[in-house]
C-alpha cells in the first residue's frame, strides 16, 4: 500500500512555496507532484519519500495535511504501456479519481498513481493480471 | 468547519455584495477536492436560508484569518460612503 499526502491550499501566489519549503527543511524528498484546483482553493497532492514525517512536518506549521492511500503501479516506460493498465481499469469498471504519473528514468520504468475506492481490492485485481503494484518503499527503492 | 470567519461587504455597480471567508479546519479536510466544493456549497445554501441572499463562501487556510475578539470585527465593511 502506498500513500499521498494532500494539503489543502488557497489558490494564491506563495503557498506551493510555503509547502516545499516546510519540506526542504524536514528533509522530505518529492517524488511526485500534482495540483488541482477549484475557484479560490486547491489541494496539492505530494508523493514523498516518508508520508508520515511530511504529515507531522505540514501539521505542526499549522497547515493541513491528510495522508491518503493510493494504488502506485509498476509500468513500462513505451509507447502503449499506460494504455495497458488504463485497458485493464476500463475493463474491470474501476472508477479512477484522481490520478497522476513519473517516468523512473534510468530503469525506463514509469509509475501511474491512481485514487480510487476499494484499494485492497483494487490492488488484488492489477496483480491477478500480471500487473506490480508498489509500496511507499518500494517507490523510493525504484 | 474551524470556528473563524470573516464576513466582508463590498459595493459593485450600487449593488451590496457578501463574502463569507471561513477557515477549514484541520480535522474537516480529507485530501478530497470535490468534498471540498461541497461544503462550500452547503455552506452557501445555509446561509442563504437565514439571511435570505446568496453570500460567495470562500474557504481559506486554518489560521489565515485574524482572530475574532467579538462579533463587530468579523464584519469587514468595504462599501465606502
Amino acid at each position: 500500500m502506498a500513500h499521498q499526502i494532500t494539503v489543502f491550499a488557497e489558490n494564491k501566489p506563495g503557498r506551493i512555496e510555503r509547502v516545499t519549503r516546510v519540506l526542504k527543511y524536514a528533509g522530505v524528498n518529492i517524488r511526485a507532484i500534482t495540483i488541482a484546483t477549484s475557484d479560490s482553493f486547491g489541494i496539492i497532492k505530494l508523493l514523498v519519500d516518508n508520508p508520515d514525517g511530511a504529515h507531522k512536518a505540514l501539521a505542526d506549521e499549522g497547515m493541513a495535511p491528510f495522508k491518503r492511500e493510493i494504488v502506485a503501479v509498476l509500468m513500462d516506460d513505451r509507447p502503449g504501456g499506460l494504455h495497458a493498465v488504463a485497458e485493464i481499469l476500463g475493463r474491470e469498471g474501476i472508477n479512477v479519481e484522481g490520478a497522476y504519473g513519473f517516468v523512473v528514468k534510468d530503469k525506463k520504468q514509469a509509475v501511474l498513481v491512481i485514487e480510487v475506492e476499494k484499494i485492497p481490492e483494487v490492488e488484488r485485481l492489477l496483480k491477478e493480471k500480471g500487473l506490480t503494484t508498489l509500496s511507499d518503499a518500494e517507490i523510493y527503492s525504484l | 468547519m474551524g470556528t473563524n470567519y470573516v464576513i466582508v461587504l463590498t459595493r459593485e455597480k450600487h449593488i451590496d455584495e457578501i463574502t463569507v471567508m471561513a477557515e477549514l479546519g484541520k480535522d474537516t479536510f480529507r485530501g478530497d477536492l470535490p468534498a471540498l466544493e461541497s461544503l462550500r456549497k452547503r455552506i452557501t445554501a445555509e446561509l442563504r436560508g437565514e439571511i435570505l441572499v446568496t453570500p460567495r463562501v470562500e474557504l481559506v487556510e486554518a489560521g489565515s484569518l485574524p482572530v475574532a475578539e467579538g462579533k463587530g470585527v468579523r464584519v469587514d465593511d468595504r462599501r465606502g460612503g
